[in-house]
This record gives structure tokens, sequence and C-alpha cells, in this order.
């Protein structure tokens, strides 16, 4: 008796098979370092295979609890999670006042100088941030010029760090961020925007009534995704931008690990402070997952 | 449909292998060997015990890389005559990598290193216990003569007992060992200072400076002269950079204070009694002023006087040298911050007086007598490399008298040996030196260049034909390669080099130099443990969030209001813990070492 081959299903293997040098790729690149994850029980050094370095246990967990510096680096990773998740509709409005200008080639424009900051480096923008807000940069002689009093540069203010830190970012990010939400848009119904007309709307009441609406899974989701990623600021920014005025703000959980891994060569304990950085980031997606099944009814993973 | 399942198919065996191809490990040119460090030395260990005579019919590349040194890749004029003359006399063809901590971590990881490497004291640990280094004493009696000639006698007894991992074996060789015979010299201008703009120094009448606060007021003179460059841009005395941590507050202490740093800073030794001392918690030194709060109160006393740049505390060292370069700066105290500004004035002007030249301070860093080689440089043959004996060879030719000679002075043919058998420089090769338009031949020549800090025998010794390795320090010569400035200055002063100032100040007792410093003590230091390791690196970071404080403090109980709490904050650190670990340390090594004098 011929097997009948049912041609659905045969698709979908077809279609899983095609992603498997994708899932290669996240196997070496995500699943494969955590291999490294032995580290933190020995004593490593560099150029000596990690069994023949002496075995420590637990000790290095050990450690963090008593290393204030990890408390205070915590402390400034949520500060700078905090503000980020707080500001994390900014791309979503851009896109919506984006999506408002009429004019193709002004849109264009706007888009494309909001999306090219992405793509320059810490280091350039740390280069343009001293030219600006260096004690005789441009914005700070322009300030002092102005209020006629003499002016500190904000890139020596350490009260300053978070805000203008995440300004940055933001100036940086958000145009690339907004595509996102712009691709939402392309994707609503038009008959909801005419309908919308035919009742009266206004271009302010379609996009609180119909565009914003419709945007709100693409930023549910989203939004589920940056509290998985709450730890994991980055640490190239903050290195290039720490000095000795700004240090204890802007050391994040990141940037410590780096120095304490790769400056410090204590690449065993820089290792345990990452897990821990793993376990409290996997923990909180299960959270927020959680919480988007009570809201929502549906879990995003 | 089979063709399109076909395709798909194709397609996802292609990305899969693109995939694991380029995720493979890349030889990247170097040995390409996996087998562990032990295993390899074991294999170049039997060899050697064999006595195997020199064979250089096979020609064969040598890669000789480390931390801070360059990369041939990229450097101009290679391979200069020197590496040419290297190069042709060992068949071989060498090739320069550079290296930072990760890189070569790396490398030892995956046992892919270059056949010579050169490294610090960090990495010591890692080389001894895994193995990745050839135990030079195989080789004594066949390819590495020079390096167990009696020069280096000392050297490689302290090598042998304190980094050999208890084994008395020589697996490092350090450059510019000094002998007994070499000859003391301050050079024609200083390296470190009290550094002023000549042409403004000699304006305000060049007052004489003793100290800190002689040479405050001279900068303080001199901006007021000179408030604006010629561009418009604000001037002013000096400043710190962050990006090195505690260096700039530390080093210009070490100069007005007379001690050496070691451990970033944290602790110095005094190089008159050779005495460890920790140089920031100074709560049980009974007043002693260490360099580090001597470079504060400096910093402190130029920020209370408006002269110190208000961006001290963001610039980087990239933003110093560039405002160096634009005369921004008046002061200083390392010639190695001065960026392009000397030069570009001397395009402009060959007789310019714009120049930033350095007057002594108290001690002088000169004469320092290195009996085992510059601290924290060591080389050694990677018992990974390919081509072992070769590596050895090269390793020792750079160890012997005729390396550094050529090194120091270039080929044979740019110094000659007269009648009298007395070598000297030709005078096309002096012209050379400072001859602007003969910069591209100079730098192809390669004397001082890449091997500089590679080569074994110290440019003071004196060589076997009676005279220095490096055939610039003769007085003439020297003379003769001043700027114009320079030549200035020495009339002013009515002396005949920039570096007699320092000179008469040590004949006359007011300043020192490095000759009572004994640089083998730290040479016999334990490797510092990881928990001691931590409470350094931490202590450190706390001193550097604490100095804006300090630096910035308007009347002296503000100063010392910062300064108890940072004494609190580092005794909470466990700083009391490192200076008892280091004190000991240092007393066992002291000990050892002096036993072996």
């Amino acid at each position: 008796m011929e097997k009948k081959v049912i041609p659905g299903r045969r698709k979908k293997y077809n279609l899983l098979f095609m992603t498997l040098p994708f899932m290669i790729l996240v196997l070496l690149f995500s699943y494969v370092p955590i291999f490294g994850w032995i580290y933190s029980v020995f004593d490593y050094i560099p150029g000596i295979s990690v069994f023949d370095c002496d075995f420590v246990g637990l000790d290095y967990f050990r450690l963090i609890f008593k290393d204030t510096n990890v408390v205070r680096t915590l402390k400034n990773t949520f500060i700078f999670a905090v503000i980020g998740i707080v500001l994390t509709p900014l791309p979503m409005f851009f896109a919506i006042l984006l999506n408002e200008i009429k004019c193709s080639p002004v849109r264009r424009v706007v888009q494309t100088f909001t999306t090219l900051p992405n793509f320059i480096s810490w280091v350039i923008i740390f280069s343009l941030a001293f030219s600006l807000f260096a004690t005789d940069g441009v914005v700070t002689t322009l300030i002092a010029r102005i209020t006629g009093s003499e002016v500190t540069s904000i890139l020596s203010s350490g009260e300053s760090v978070y805000w203008f830190q995440t300004a940055l970012g933001i100036w940086k990010s958000l145009g690339w961020n907004s595509i996102i939400y712009l691709a939402a848009i392309a994707g609503i119904d038009q008959e909801q925007y005419e309908a919308a007309r035919v009742d009266g709307a206004g271009y302010f009441q379609c996009a609180v009534h119909v565009t914003l609406p419709a945007l709100m899974e693409t930023y549910v989701v989203l939004f589920i995704l940056q509290i998985g990623n709450f730890l994991n600021t980055g640490y190239e920014q903050y290195m290039l931008f720490k000095n000795a005025l700004t240090a204890s703000n802007i050391e994040v959980l990141d940037l410590y690990t780096y120095r304490i891994g790769l400056e410090n060569m204590d690449y065993s304990y820089g290792v345990a402070i990452s897990i821990l950085k793993s376990i409290v980031s996997i923990s909180l997606v299960v959270l927020a997952n959680m919480v988007a099944k009570k809201i929502r009814g549906n879990t995003v993973i | 449909m089979k063709k399109k399942s076909m395709t798909a198919l194709l397609c996802a065996i292609a990305l899969t292998t693109g995939c694991l191809y380029g995720c493979g490990r890349s030889d990247g040119g170097g040995s390409g060997q996996t087998n562990s460090g032990a295993d390899a030395a074991e294999a170049v260990e039997s060899a050697a015990g064999e006595g195997k005579a020199a064979d250089i019919s096979e020609h064969v590349d040598i890669s000789i890389g480390g931390i801070n040194v360059g990369n041939s890749s990229s450097s101009e004029g290679w391979p200069s005559e020197v590496v040419t003359y290297i190069e042709e006399k060992f068949n071989v063809t060498l090739e320069t990598k550079s290296y930072d901590n990760e890189s070569l971590n790396l490398d030892l990881s995956g046992g892919t290193t270059c056949d010579i490497l050169q490294i610090n004291d960090e990495h010591i640990e890692s080389i001894l216990k895994g193995k990745h280094a050839v135990d030079l004493s195989g080789y004594q009696d066949t390819l590495a003569q020079n390096i167990f000639s009696d020069t280096y006698s000392f050297r490689n007894e302290v090598l042998k007992s304190f980094k050999s991992n208890g084994e008395n074996k020589l697996y490092f060789v350090t450059p510019r060992v000094a002998s007994e015979n070499a000859r003391s010299t301050f050079g024609a201008t200083l390296n470190y200072g009290y550094v002023v703009r000549w042409d403004l120094y000699k304006e305000i009448g060049r007052p004489e400076i003793k100290n800190d606060d002689d040479y405050i007021e001279a900068l303080k003179k001199m901006k007021e002269i000179y408030p604006v460059t010629e561009d418009g841009l604000p001037v002013y005395a000096l400043s710190a950079y962050n990006d090195s941590n505690l260096h700039p507050y530390f080093f210009i202490g070490c100069l007005t204070q007379g001690y050496s740093n070691m451990e970033s800073g944290l602790y110095v030794k005094n190089m008159k009694t050779n005495d460890l001392v920790p140089d920031i918690y100074d709560v049980n030194l009974n007043g002693v002023t260490t360099p580090f709060w001597a470079g504060i109160s400096f910093y402190n006393k130029l920020y209370n006087a408006g002269l110190l740049d208000p961006d001290c505390f963001i610039t980087k060292g990239e933003d110093l040298t560039e405002k160096y370069t634009k005369g921004q700066y008046l002061g200083g105290y390392v010639n190695w911050h001065f960026g392009n500004y000397n030069k570009n004035a001397r395009t402009q002007d060959p007789e310019t007086m714009k120049q930033y030249v350095i007057l002594p301070a108290y001690m002088g860093w000169a004469n320092e007598r290195t009996y085992t080689g510059w601290q924290g440089k060591y080389f050694l043959v990677s018992s990974h490399s390919k081509n072992v004996e070769r590596a050895v060879m090269i390793l020792d030719y750079l160890q012997s008298e005729e390396c550094a000679r050529i090194v120091d002075n270039g080929v044979e043919g740019r110094w000659e040996t007269g009648a009298d058998g007395v070598p000297a420089l030709t005078e096309d090769t002096i012209d050379m030196k400072s001859n602007t338009a003969r910069t591209e031949e100079w730098t192809k020549s390669g004397i001082g260049a890449t091997f500089s800090d590679m080569v074994g025998f110290d440019s003071n010794n004196i060589a076997s034909d009676g005279s220095a390795i490096s055939l610039w320090e003769e007085q003439d010569i020297m003379v003769r390669n001043l700027t114009a400035a320079e030549k200035d200055m020495c009339k002013e002063f009515g002396i005949v080099l920039p570096s007699d100032l320092l000179k008469k100040k040590i004949e006359s007792g007011e300043s020192m130099d490095l000759s009572a410093g004994n640089s083998a003590i730290q040479f016999g230091m334990e490797i510092v443990p990881s928990d001691i390791g931590r409470i350094d690196s931490n202590c450190e970071q706390i001193t550097i969030n604490a100095i804006p404080g300090l630096v910035q403090a308007k009347t002296q109980e503000e100063f010392q209001a910062a300064k108890d709490a940072l004494m609190t904050e580092l005794k909470a650190a466990g700083a009391e813990d490192s200076i008892a670990w280091w004190m000991q340390a240092w007393k066992t090594s002291r000990e050892a070492v002096e036993k072996m004098k």
C-alpha cells in the first residue's frame, strides 16, 4: 500500500529544514558559549586547561554577595533600564508623527537623518560629544555666552549622567527603532482610516483611535523583549563616557563585568557575575510573559 | 515540486556549510598547531637535549609578538636595513605582531602564539603553568651562548630563581641589561621633569625652578603673557588625562619625591633606600609625603590658581596630545605628551624658540642600573613554534653585543671602525638623523626602531671594542643634534647639553638619579594572589573616583576632609590587608635578591 504524503506537512518540513543554518548559528553563538559558565567554578588562568585550574566551587558566587560594587553597578543598571523602559513608547510616537508628514521627500529625509546615527559607533559619538559639550565645546560656550556665567561641562557632571546618557542613546537609536512601527503602520487597513474620517475624525483622532491601537500589539511584544534585556545595557557607551566624576553613576553591570573580566583578567569572577545577570534576565522574561498572559490572554514566548 | 525541494535542500546545505566554515578556527598565518603547551614543550626539550647543531639551510618565517610591540604590516619602512640584515643572517623572514592582554590570552589558550613572545608580569603564571615557554637552558652550549654569556649571569640567576616555577630553568630573557662596566650618562635632553615652553620661560626671565611652588609660579607668569594661542584657543598650565588611571598624579610626584612606581601607583619604591611604600594609604607613614599625595597637592594648587585645564577629568590621552599639538598647554612632566608641537614649529621655522623643553625635577630619570634588564618585558620562545631552534637563534642574537650595536647605530656602513679600532658613526648617518628631508631614509635604516626594546645589551654598556654600544651618546654628536631652542637654552644657562642642568644639580646634592635603585627586587616578587589583586584594583578605582574632590578642594580643611573620607573608604576595601601582603612579599624578595648579589 502506497504511503500517502500530506502536501501541507511536507511543505512545513521543508520550511523547518530551511531554518537549520540559523538554528546552528544560534546554537554556536548562544548555546555553545554557555559551556563557558564552567569557568566560574574554577580559578581560571588563561593558557591553562580549565580542568588543570583549581576548583573553587561556588566561592565566586559568594563573593558577589560581599562585593559592594555589584550592588552599586546593579543600582545604576536598574536606573538606566527603568528610564529606558519608561521611554520605550518614544519610537512608536515618532513613527506616528513621521507617518503624519504627508510630503514624501521630507518624510524620507527625516527618516534617513534619524536612522543614520544608529550606524555611528560610540567612539565617534564620544568625540562629537566632546567637541560639543567640553568646557570650550560649541554648546557649552554658547550656553555660557547666553547665560553670561561660567558653565560646567555636562560630561563632567555625575548628577546628569543618567539623563544625558539616555538622551544620547535615544538620539542614536530613535529612527532605527521606529522602523518596525512604520512597517506596522503600513500594514493598517486604510478602510479603518476612511471609516474614521467618515465619522468626522481628524488627523489627531485617527492617530489616537486607529494607528495607536493597531501598534499596541507590536509595542507589547517589543516591550516584553525589552524587559528580557533589562540588564543588558551594554558597556561601550558607558566605558567611553566614564571618567573620575561620572564613574560612580555610570558604571553598569556589563561595564563592571568587562572591567573585572578583561581589564583585571579576573575571568572566573567576571563569568560568575554574568551568570547572575543571565539568571535575573531569564526570570524577568518569564515574569513578563506571565503578566502578558494574564492581561492579553496569550503569551509571547 | 521535487525541483523545489532539491533547491531548498541545496540552499540549506550551502548556508550550513558557510556558517560552519565561517565559525571554524582560522590559522591566520600562525603555526596552526593545536597540541597542548605541555606536549610541545616536552618535544622541544627532548630535541634540545640532543644538542643539534645550528642548521639554517631551510628558509622559515619567524614571528615576534608582544605587548607594545608594533605590527610589521603597518610599520613604515619595514623591512628596515636592520631587519633585512637579521633575515639574511638567519635565512628567515621576520614579522612582528602587536598583542594586548586579551589577544595574547586568546592565542595562549589556542596555542597559536608567535614564535618569540614578549609578555609582562601578568602572564608569567599562565606561561609557566601552561608550559608555553621553551627551556633555554637546554641550548646553553649550542644555540644560546649569548644568552648565557657573563653579561647576563646575574639576570639569568634571578630569572631562574624567581621566574621558573621553582624549576631553576631559564624560560625568559629581558632586554637592556646593564653590565658592571656600563657608563653613566644623562643623554642630551631630559625625558621627564618640569616642562616649559622655552620662548615663554625665557621671556619671563627663566626663574629657577626648585620645587612645585616655583614651577606653579613660573606657569602663572607664562600664562599671563600668553593667555590664548595664536589661533585664539585658551591656554592652560597642563592637564591630567583620565584613561591612564592614577599615572598623571603619582608620576609627577615620583619625580619630585624620588620614587619609582609599581602596581599602578598603589605602591612606590624609594629610589634611595629601595624601601617599598604604600603610595595612597599613607596612614602609618609618619608624615612622609608620598608621590601620589605630592602630585594631588600639585594639581590642587594648579586648580586653585586657575591654571588647570577645566576638562582635566574628562580629557583622554589623544585629547591631551591634540591640545599640546595646538600649543594649549604651557607645562607638563613627560616628553611623550607633546604631540607634534615641537616638530610642527620647527618645520615652519627651524630656528624657532617655540619649543617645549624639560627642566630637571628633584629626581632625574637617568642612570638606572638595570642589572636584571627592563622589568615587565620578558621574552621567551614559544613551545608552540614550528621552528623552535631558529627562534632560539634569533632570540640569542637579539641578546648579542653585535645586535645591540646595529639596532642602536644601524648596520655596518652606517658606522665604521677607524684605524685606531674605535667605532664611530659616519657623517652621513649623523646628518640623516637631523635632516628632515631624509626622514624616509632614516626610517628605512631601522636605527633605534622596532628591535630597540628587544636587544639584550643596555645602550650604555661598554662593548668589547671599548666603546659604548650606542655611538650616539658621544658629546659632540649630541651637541650637533640639538634644536635651536635647546642650543639657546644651553647658551643661556652656560651649559653644553640641556641634561647638564640635572648633572650639575646631582653633583651639588640638590637632585638625584636612579643609580641607587635595585630593580632586581621587583623580579623576586611573588605573583600577586587574586584576592589581593582584587583589593588593589578596587582601591585604585576608589581613589580615581575621589580625585576630583581632592583636586577641586578650595581650602585645606576641604582637602583634608576629602582625604579622610578616601582613607576610610580604602580601609573598608581592605587596603591594610593589601599593604601587609605587599610589605611581606617585598621583604622576602629583597632578602633573597640581596643574598644573591
